[in-house]
């Protein structure tokens, strides 16, 4: 295991979370509106907010 | 995909998100009817700027990666209908561009338009649906059209795309193409030889 976000799941009940990797190789994973992160396959991890980093849009 | 509302895209894997959901919270104006969870949003595996997503009781398209959206099936809550937010429909889409779409009642609608046109197909058996775990569409890499019916036990199974279905509540049974969820929720390939996984219980493994 390589990394671990806090988390409220239990059996029966549906995961709120998620891992997507870009094409260039990073890797995010979201749980409990938690975000992580990384670029070196695993080893170090930056969490990141959605809240402070986001703009409108159209 | 959190507190924030509205549906949000990270061209950098999550470093910074643009909102791309601006139509779609004009064009509803019960806001707090606009939830949903992963599986109420499909991206055609072919062609990924088209877009699906399955929120308020409706079904809404995409044809330019998000930047606008249109709505193709359903009609918008009314205003002040806010204090119980509606199941929305779950999506899968196939991989020559069908779109599957279940709704709170698990009535399952099939579109081969791009969402211009929806069908209704057979109802797949003993697709109870909650809040908690709503039963959600998915296919297999050879077309299977599966229902996933928690809190039922095992998998509905339609071979000939939505028309006939049959139960299967073997565990291992599909082991082979679909990844046990609490082994593995997601699996993901970074390079050929390195894959990373992350379980229900939040752990990332490579």
């Amino acid at each position: 295991m390589i990394k671990e976000v806090p988390h409220q799941w239990e059996p029966g009940l549906r995961f709120a979370g998620g891992l997507a990797v870009a094409k260039d190789g990073k890797v995010m994973l979201w749980a409990m509106s938690r975000l992580v992160v990384n670029n070196d396959n695993g080893e170090t991890w930056t969490r990141h907010r959605i809240e402070t980093n986001w703009d409108r849009g159209s | 995909m959190t507190d924030l509302s509205g549906l949000f895209r990270s061209r950098d894997a999550g470093v910074t998100w643009r909102k791309m959901s601006a139509d779609v919270e004009r064009g509803v104006p019960a806001r707090k009817q606009i939830i949903s969870h992963k599986r109420q949003f499909a991206i055609d595996p072919q062609e990924p700027r088209l877009l699906y997503w399955g929120v308020c009781g409706m079904i809404w398209a995409s044809h330019d990666g998000g930047v606008t959206w249109q709505a193709v099936f359903g009609v918008p809550p009314k205003v002040g209908d806010d204090k119980t937010p509606q199941l929305g429909h779950a999506l899968a889409c196939a991989a020559d561009g069908t779109v599957y779409a279940l709704d709170h009642e698990s009535t399952l609608r099939v579109s081969r338009d791009h969402g211009a046109t929806w069908t209704e197909l057979t109802k797949p058996p003993r697709a109870k649906n909650s809040a908690d775990t709503p039963a959600f569409p998915f296919l297999l890499a050879d077309g299977t059209l599966c229902v996933a019916c928690r809190p039922s036990r095992g998998l509905a199974i339609s071979k000939d795309g939505g028309n006939t279905w049959e139960m299967n509540c073997r565990r291992a049974s599909f082991s082979p193409h679909v990844p046990r969820r609490r082994a593995a929720d997601c699996l993901r390939l970074i390079r050929p030889a390195n894959c990373i996984a992350a379980s229900t219980a939040a752990q990332v493994s490579r």
